[in-house]
């Protein structure tokens, strides 16, 4: 179990809709008036809303990218952002710099087909363009997990051996 | 003319309409001074100055932490890094969120500071309506007044992201602190947009029961009139019984400022409002009736504001005409100080008084009047803002036809003049008289100008002041069009072929059962313009000779007007295409020096109009047509049905020819039995009409008597 497996690629509309209802439920006079297990979600962080824990956990999943490909022996200058809390407001810089990360990893090597581009900023950010930056790195994942096991041992190599 | 969409060019003239009326009820003080805002804690992409400027809308929508706050729903922006760069609506916003039961651990509050107020019976405070923003749910607001509160009013369970105070009075408030211990949703900044210290209010025609208003000037500058309103409206609350110790009532004072701005809705049904003038209170502009349950209004323009005010001199007289309008503006208090707008190309030209004794105990009405009778320009009070403003003539406007005119218009003759006699401030009061526009008048008027100090200034006076005499005066009635500024140059089309025009003097708008209508207008149409008093057309190519001593004329050079396109068949499957209205022709207007009985070739063709060096081809084209304002003549018409030679207007396109009917009927044979089908047709498919062609134009000629 790593990072990776808790990044989140299928955000829908319906995610979104549900965000704006679960806000929709805190009543200025009597508090929150759903059940106790939207409650338990709301303060969970939605899903359709990006919150400091989207950001962490991405800012994680980079770093765990970059050292594996670090291991991999690539040279990788990401330098992510994981301690994001409620109260910051994340300016265009600091996001710029968060999906040039991103970008960076998503460049080391070649990508399946159908991987998603990075955003081209966070402005307007969707709930598409949320699931494209952690698409990335799974998939960028998914490449190295790929890589370490077609590793081409020391000598000749010579087709319909083991790896070839 | 203010600019307007396309969809409301075709609204406003619409078979059905729905017009909507909006007036800012605004009784704040007006020599009210902004202070600091102060607040518990404020986030560095706070606006706090924000809090005061009369921006009701939520912030928008930038995207933080906040917990659930930034959806992804693609809405959000980015804060800048600067905040500096942050030029958006933002209000204030605290550092410091509330907790997770919406608590604030320390009550979050922003304090207001103010001054010169010297009474205040009502406030407001309006928060974020953003959903994911949250409102205050318990809060108190306090007026104060040297640091101590003489009005508290705590809300508890808040609902509304708006909440108005009033039955209070407080002597000489000074802050207003708004202080919130509880908002509606976890993990929030306290937000909050505007902070009312008086009642601002916007009130539609729900509210409003009776409304009219009127705008008029004297192009003359001969006498001063100005634009005025009437509101009244429900005071089943009292709110404004005078006799009710914390009413607002005391809180009306003269100077406050209500926009007035009527809107009409277009076809994707959103309003598109044009104002129509800033309308201020006045000394006894108030009345109730009903024993208090309405309220009535009487208001004025700024125009109206100054006229009767006598002018307080400032230290150093100002010399430009941009320098005596800042001069008036300011005369009505610092809040008022930049109200004013002068024509860039007029601001600068020199308005001086030879001694303030020339000055001394006139009232600002005749400053104004003679400052603008001094530049060529004249005065009115800006629709679009309210501002006091001095611009010369345009010759463009709206174009009225009979659908939109309740009756026919009516036509009478204006004034004329026998003579104008300028006392010129030239050291030794020389009078010097300028004939008028017919001798044979009885009405003759004296100019008592304290910036005319030469014969020629004099005479660039009377040039203006005779525009506006001889001639016809139109008076129209119509649905109303919010769009038509006076000073406009509209375009009356009277039938098919031809049209007329008048420079726009004085219009109203009067709204009833919610219907805009019977609208008056008055046209100016003088003939005294410029001082020419003689005028030739020509339509035909050949030469034309200036009349002997002549050494300056007046040239329109009207092109030829574009033929317009024929409409398309129609067919089974659909109607054909209207043609395209064909454009009128490029008009080029001026005034030139010539040599006495200078000869000139004269070429008016379908590929222009020549004078001499002149071509219709350096003009411009007019999308309503070209007015000339001293004859009354329309030229160079876009879409004219039945164009008249030597318009220069563009024929009318063709209409599109009907779509044909037809269906298939089953036949029957001598059995009774189906047998069959057969094509019956209905309606064969129309053929499209042809266009109008387009006619040539011509060159209008004027010549100056003041140069025989």
């Amino acid at each position: 179990m790593s990072i990776i497996d808790e990044l989140i690629t299928d955000r829908l509309q319906a995610d979104v809709d549900r965000a704006n209802y679960l806000t929709g439920l805190w009543d200025p006079e009597k508090g929150w008036v759903g059940t106790p297990e939207e409650l338990s979600e709301w303060m969970g962080g939605l899903k359709g809303a990006y919150n400091a824990s989207d950001l962490n956990r991405v800012g994680e999943a980079v770093r765990y990218v970059a050292d594996r490909l670090e291991g991999c022996g690539y040279l990788v200058q990401v330098a992510p952002k994981t301690d994001w809390t409620v109260e910051d407001i994340p300016t265009a810089a600091q996001l710029t710099a968060y999906l040039a990360d991103v970008a960076t990893l998503r460049g080391v090597l070649t990508v399946l087909p159908g991987n998603p581009e990075v955003p081209a900023d966070m402005a307007g950010l969707t709930w598409r363009e949320a699931n494209d930056i952690e698409k990335i790195l799974e998939d960028v994942d998914a490449v190295i997990n790929t890589m370490i096991t077609t590793f081409v041992p020391c000598g000749e190599a010579i087709c319909g051996e083991d790896n070839l | 003319m203010l600019e307007c969409s396309d969809g409301y060019r075709s609204a406003i003239v619409g078979d059905a309409r729905r017009i909507f009326l909006k007036a800012v009820i605004d009784i704040i003080d007006p020599d009210i001074t902004y202070g600091s805002v102060s607040a518990s804690s404020e986030s560095r992409y706070s606006k706090r100055v924000q809090l005061h400027d009369k921006d009701f809308t939520a912030p928008v929508k930038y995207a933080t932490l906040e917990l659930n706050r930034w959806v992804l729903d693609g809405s959000w922006g980015v804060y800048p890094d600067n905040p500096a760069e942050l030029t958006d609506h933002m209000g204030f916003q605290s550092e410091v969120l509330c907790g997770e039961e919406g608590a604030f651990s320390t009550p979050a509050w922003v304090e207001m500071a103010f001054s010169n107020v010297s009474i205040l019976q009502a406030c407001s405070v309006y928060f974020s309506d953003n959903p994911e923003d949250g409102i205050p749910t318990d809060f108190t607001v306090e007026v104060k007044q040297g640091g101590t509160a003489y009005y508290t009013r705590t809300f508890t369970g808040n609902r509304e992201p708006r909440v108005s105070m009033d039955g209070f009075t407080v002597q000489n408030p000074d802050a207003i602190r708004v202080t919130v211990t509880r908002w509606s949703v976890p993990f929030r900044r306290f937000r909050a947009v505007e902070i009312v210290p008086g009642i601002y209010e916007e009130w539609t025609q729900d509210t409003i029961c009776e409304f009219s208003a009127r705008q008029e000037t004297n192009f003359s500058c001969l006498a001063l009139p100005y634009g005025t309103c009437t509101l009244k409206m429900d005071n089943l609350s009292r709110r404004f019984e005078p006799r009710s110790k914390n009413g607002v009532f005391q809180s009306i004072d003269e100077r406050q400022a209500i926009p007035v701005a009527i809107g009409v809705r277009l076809a994707d049904g959103s309003v598109e409002y044009k104002q129509i003038g800033v309308f201020y209170q006045y000394n006894g502009g108030w009345r109730t009736g009903n024993n208090g349950l309405s309220m009535q209004w009487d208001l004025v323009d700024i125009v109206g504001l100054l006229a009767g005010r006598e002018f307080i001199q400032p230290s150093v007289l100002p010399t430009t005409l941009e320098g005596w309008l800042a001069a008036l503006a300011a005369q009505l208090g610092p809040n008022f100080e930049g109200h004013y707008k002068v024509d860039p190309a007029y601001a600068d030209l020199p308005v001086t008084a030879s001694s303030a004794a020339d000055v001394a105990g006139k009232k600002c009405g005749d400053i104004l009047r003679f400052a603008c009778m001094a530049t060529g320009t004249f005065p009115r009070a800006d629709a679009a803002t309210g501002y006091l403003t001095a611009e010369p003539y345009w010759y463009q406007g709206n174009k009225l036809d009979l659908d939109n005119m309740t009756a026919y218009p009516t036509m009478k003759a204006n004034d004329d003049l026998a003579a104008i006699t300028f006392k010129l401030y030239d050291g030794s009061g020389t009078q010097y008289i300028v004939s008028g526009n017919a001798t044979a008048a009885s009405q003759t008027v004296t100019v008592d100008n304290p910036f005319l100090h030469t014969q020629a200034a004099a005479l660039t006076a009377a040039r203006q002041i005779l525009s506006t005499y001889g001639g016809n005066l139109l008076e129209v009635t119509g649905r109303g069009d919010m769009s038509s500024e006076i000073g406009d140059v509209d375009t009356v089309w009277l039938d098919q072929s031809s049209a007329s025009t008048g420079r726009r003097r004085a219009q109203g708008f009067t709204f009833s059962n919610g219907l805009l209508k019977n609208c008056p207008s008055v046209l100016l149409q003088a003939d005294g313009s410029f001082l020419f008093e003689e005028r030739v057309v020509l339509t035909e190519s050949g030469t034309w000779t200036g009349p002997a001593g002549v050494g300056k004329l007046r040239l329109i050079l009207v092109g030829p007007g574009a033929d317009g396109t024929d409409g398309t068949d129609g067919d089974w499957d659909a109607a054909g295409l209207d043609g395209v209205d064909g454009v009128g022709g490029l008009v080029w207007a001026g005034t030139v020096d010539i040599n006495d009985q200078q000869i000139f070739s004269v070429s008016v063709t379908e590929a222009g109009t020549i004078f001499g060096p002149y071509s219709s081809a350096n003009g411009q084209r007019f999308p309503l047509g070209y007015t000339d304002i001293a004859s009354g003549a329309s030229y160079a018409r876009t879409g004219v049905k039945a164009p008249l030679a030597g318009s220069g207007d563009g024929g009318a396109g063709g209409r599109g020819g009907a779509q044909g009917r037809r269906h298939r009927e089953t036949t029957y044979g001598e059995d009774g039995k189906p047998n069959g089908s057969k094509t019956v047709i209905d309606v064969r498919p129309g053929n499209g009409t042809v266009g109008t062609t387009g006619v040539t134009g011509c060159a209008v000629i004027y010549w100056d008597k003041e140069s025989t």
